[in-house]
Parts: structure tokens; sequence; C-alpha cells
């Protein structure tokens, strides 16, 4: 016991100058406590709380941190699956906050709250007052998760709220809201109506950040947006071409669009002097991008062709997933680097295909080339009537994909050498993704 | 490897930081300008700038630190985003004394994303572990009496139900 005691008197600090041996510091203790806090905003509060036990430091200092993050304790720990145990956790959590006087009652910034069990019924109401126990507090950041949970109106009127995020809960039949100071709304998978959606986005003067997750593309989208939009991203919602062209012609501050699973844009048209990257996914017939901002494309299409035309001056990365029917025309006098990944081609005279694909991208110095071994392997007849495609490349990775087989190295090397023949040493790699 | 050899053209201006054991480094101004508090000290200084001091960063911390800005110093750097995400990792694998020194330098020059990377780090060396595996991994000392203890257990016993 005394020897015990002894040790612990020489803890701490002093500890530090007379042991050099660092690994045996706690210097996670030494943190500020922003930093503390830091750490710990990534995990669920319960982790904060448990360090309760670990040491007089760490006793309780739970209590300060700006955030509560709570999360089903089913991923934390198998042993508990009962409902109540976690509403009595939320329950206790809340109340020890409330009962915490050393910090000013408007301390909790950001209120996160994840959860796999529904709420409805008697549950509902117990949610509802927990939310109003954080919004009282003017809390500034929302991130709900819940099953089929009805929103309830005073979120809405939730003034003090920068960040927003729904995932999983119902948006129907609600009447305006009012957000003067919103910056970050995300709708991931909700029910919701349009007019009940547009209630939403309208009312935030300052929004810098949307995205809108739909569960299904059924789910029809048709707002208006503040023009001081910077991020738009869309999933699984249904537009119409030309609601989505005159959103975008709106927002002259829009730099970053992402569209994915939009199963109605398959036709696009965008001008914008102010995008920086743009990310598509999806079905495509045709795209046209007019954007001498645009430094960033990133398309992935699932069908076998489309057709594409990038005015573009400063562009300077490309990623592009398609097919090697894609008629492609590009003027991005800056883009000298492309990611490409070409869909298995099936058609009777596949080379033919992908070297004129391929010469689309005779000005790029450097590629990275995900392609089928069958594909990339040119037979003799096309390298004796065709010229190289990619005449300038310096440096090319090419990634075989699907590889059943032993690679036919030596086939390859000689047939990467014909289309790209001023790269040195081509790089091979196998890859079994698609 | 990639990102290296096609940074941007206009980057190539130099500038020189001082650690706080008095070692100087010469460092490219985009990657430098990663962290907010040196681009800010470059906007106050102007031109006329000799060399920048960072008296609460010492040099091997400092080195490390210049490696991660060197990395991401185009942030655009959106064809190597997997290759990227390997690298992070790799970095952000070092051991805690390091770890934590790294950390507070980031702190300090505000670069927020390599923060993030690196608090993000050490909330996953706390994820899944009971209390007394993460006293073993940070080698926290428990300071409570027995009886402290007891009581302190009894007390959270609804966060560990």
């Amino acid at each position: 016991m005394a020897r015990k005691r002894l040790k612990k008197n020489c803890g701490g600090m002093e500890e530090k100058e007379n042991m050099p041996n660092i690994g045996n510091d706690d210097l996670l203790s030494q943190l500020p406590d922003s930093l503390i806090h830091h750490i710990f905003s990534f995990l669920p509060t319960i982790y904060f709380v448990r360090m309760s036990i670990i040491s007089r430091y760490w006793n309780g200092m739970w209590l300060s941190a700006p955030f509560i993050y709570l999360d089903d304790l089913r991923k934390f720990n198998k042993k508990t699956r009962n409902r109540d145990k976690f509403f009595k956790f939320v329950r206790n959590t809340l109340r020890y906050r409330k009962l915490y006087k050393k910090v000013p009652e408007k301390s909790i910034i950001s209120f996160k709250f994840h959860t796999s069990y529904s709420f409805i019924g008697s549950a509902s109401s117990r949610l509802k007052g927990w939310l109003n126990f954080v919004i009282q507090r003017n809390v500034k950041e929302l991130d709900l998760n819940v099953r089929s949970y009805c929103l309830p109106q005073f979120i809405l009127n939730a003034s003090s709220l920068t960040v927003l995020k729904l995932s999983g809960l119902n948006l129907e039949d609600l009447s305006l809201s009012n957000f003067p100071c919103l910056k970050v709304l995300s709708f991931n998978y909700l029910t919701f109506d349009a007019q009940s959606l547009q209630n939403v986005i309208s009312s935030c003067p300052v929004i810098e950040d949307l995205e809108v997750r739909g569960r299904s593309w059924m789910d029809h989208v048709d707002f208006a947006v503040s023009n001081t939009l910077k991020y738009l991203s869309l999933f699984a919602v249904k537009f119409t071409r030309l609601w989505l062209e005159g959103l975008i012609s709106g927002l002259p501050l829009l730099e970053r669009l992402g569209l994915e699973y939009c199963h109605d844009a398959i036709n696009i048209s965008i001008h914008s002097h102010s995008l920086k990257s743009l990310y598509y996914y999806g079905c495509l017939n045709n795209i046209s991008i007019h954007s001498h901002s645009l430094k960033v494309l990133s398309i992935i299409v699932d069908s076998s062709s489309f057709e594409g035309t990038f005015i573009a001056l400063n562009l300077i990365c490309l990623r592009l997933v398609c097919g090697a029917k894609a008629v492609i025309s590009f003027e991005a006098p800056n883009l000298l680097e492309a990611d490409l990944t070409l869909h298995e081609d099936h058609s009777m005279h596949p080379n033919d295909d992908i070297v004129r694909f391929l010469s689309n991208f005779n000005s790029m110095k450097k590629m990275v080339l995900c392609i089928c071994e069958k594909d990339i392997i040119f037979s003799e007849n096309i390298r004796s009537t065709c010229a190289p495609p990619l005449p300038n490349l310096k440096h090319l990775k090419v990634k075989i994909k699907d590889v059943h087989n032993e690679l036919r190295k030596s086939e390859l090397m000689e047939s990467l050498f014909w289309c790209a023949p001023s790269v040195e040493t081509p790089e091979i790699e196998e890859s079994r993704d698609y | 490897m990639a990102s290296s050899t096609s940074g941007s053209s206009s980057s190539s201006k130099v500038v020189k930081i001082r650690s706080s054991d008095n070692e100087n480094f010469e460092v490219e101004e985009a990657a430098a300008a990663r962290s907010e508090t040196i681009k800010k000290l470059l906007e106050d200084v102007g031109d006329d700038a000799d060399v920048i001091p960072l008296p609460n960063v010492d040099a091997k911390t400092l080195v490390k630190v210049m490696e991660w800005c060197k990395k991401h110093m185009d942030d655009v750097d959106e064809l190597n985003k997997e290759e990227m995400k390997t690298w992070d990792a790799e970095f952000v694998d070092m051991d805690q004394s390091c770890l934590y020194n790294v950390l507070l330098a980031a702190n300090f020059l505000n670069i927020k994303e390599l923060l993030d990377q690196l608090t993000q780090k050490v909330a996953d060396m706390i994820k899944g572990k009971s209390p007394e595996e993460i006293r073993a991994t940070f080698n926290i000392k428990n300071d409570f009496t027995p009886e402290e203890e007891a009581e302190i257990r009894k007390q959270n016993a609804w966060a560990f139900e």
C-alpha cells in the first residue's frame, strides 16, 4: 500500500522531467481542454462519461464539453440491446448536464443524436423533451438520425442553428421556418413533400452548403435557394432539367456541385462562372459544361455511351468512368492529367473504339488508366493502320481489372509502347475492383 | 510522387521559418501557407520578411508538419484521393509523444485538416476500449483511493449498463 502511494505522489508533471523515457508519460491528460474536446467530439459521449473512472483528472470532465453525441449503445456494446437502457443513458446524460452549474447554460454547441430505435408513440414525446432541452440552450449544430420521427415545429424556429443535419425523419406538412444563421443544411433519406422542403430551404438567407438525398428517385424537388449557396449536392431526387439549369444560373457563388443517381438528369447543360468542382454519378446521355472557373471534373457514367462537351479553360483535374463508345470533345488546354476507367467493351471490334476514345486525350502528359486486359492489347492490324492515340504521354499507370489468369505481361507491354510511345516505363498494376 | 512534380507553377516562392531550437528551414510558400498562422504572419510582414520565428515548435516536429504541408499543397488533388488517404494513414501512425507534439504544433499553426486527422487518430485509439485498456494505452495513472474509486464507479454506473 505504501509503495503504491509513493508512486502516485511522483506522478503527473514531475515524472515528465525526471524520466526522459517518454513512453511512460501520460501525455493525453496534459493536452489543453480544447484539444481533448476536439478528440472526444469524434466519439459518442459515452466514452467521455466512462473516462470519469480513469483518474481524478478525467472525473466529470465530460460535463463541460461543448457537445453531446448520443449514439445507439448497440454499436458500442453488444450486451446492450435494450431500448430502455439507451433511454436511461440519454436521460442521465442530459440530467447531469442540467445539474452541472460550472459552465453557462448555453454551452452546448453541438448535439448529435443517432439511433436505430424508432421513436413513435410515447417515445416520441420523450425525444421531443430532449430536443427541447438542447434547443433552449441555443444549440448551434444539430444532427439527428432517427427513423420515421416527425420533426417538431419548434426545431424549425430554432434561430440559433448554424448547422442542421437530418436523416431518416419525416418532414411533412411543415409551415414556414426561421433560420437566419443557418449555413449548412443536410437532408438524408427523409420522407418529405416538395412544399415542406421548399419552406425550410427558403428560410435560410445565408445558407452555404445544401445536401438533399432522397430515399428513392421519385422524391420530387423544386425549390429556390439563397444566392449565398457555395456547395450543392443532390442525390436520388427527381427534378426537371429546366429547374436545375435555372437554379445554377441563379447561384453566382456556387463552387461545388454534386449530382448522384438523379435519374432524370440525363441531359444536362451547365454554365457557371464560379463552379470549381463538379461531381456526377449516374446515367447520362448528354452533358455540356461551359465554365472557365472549373478545376476538378469527376464523371462516373453507368451507361455504355454518352456525349460530353467540356469547355473549361482552367480544368486541371479529370476523372472519367465510362464506356469506350463515349463521344467527348474538350477545350481544356490546362488539363494535363487524367484518371480514366473504361467499362469492359463488348463490341465486335473493341480496339477501334478504345483507340478512338483514347485519342481524345492525346494532349495529356500523365494518365492513370483502369481497363480490361483484352481491351488494351491492340491487334497487329490496329497498330499498323492507326496512329498511336497517346503520343504526348510521359507517365502512364495501367490498372488491369478483372484479372482471372496470369497477366499477359509481354503482350501488354508491347501494346502500351505502341499506344504511348513517349512513356519510358509504363506501370502495370492488377486491380480487383471494378 | 504524383503531386510534387505537377504542383502549380505560381507556388515556387520560398519562405524561411525558424524552429524554437533555432533551426532554419526553407519551405515553398504554398506549403507553409497551409498553416493559417504562418499565412497571416506572411501577410502582416509582406515581402520584407526575413525569417518567420515559430517559438512553439521544435525542429523535429516542424519537419513532420512541413512534410504534411508539402503533400497537401494542392488542395484540389482529386486524382490521387486514395493515394492521399493511404499516405495520411501512414503519416499519423507515429509514436505517442511524436503524435502529441505534432498535434500541439498543428493547433498552434492552425492547420485545420491536419488537426482533424490527428485528433481523429487519438479518438480511434480510444474507440472500443474499456477504461482499463485506455489507462494502459495512454499510461494514465489511477490516482483514486479504493474508496473513491468505488464511489465514482457507483456514481457512473448508468454509463456502464
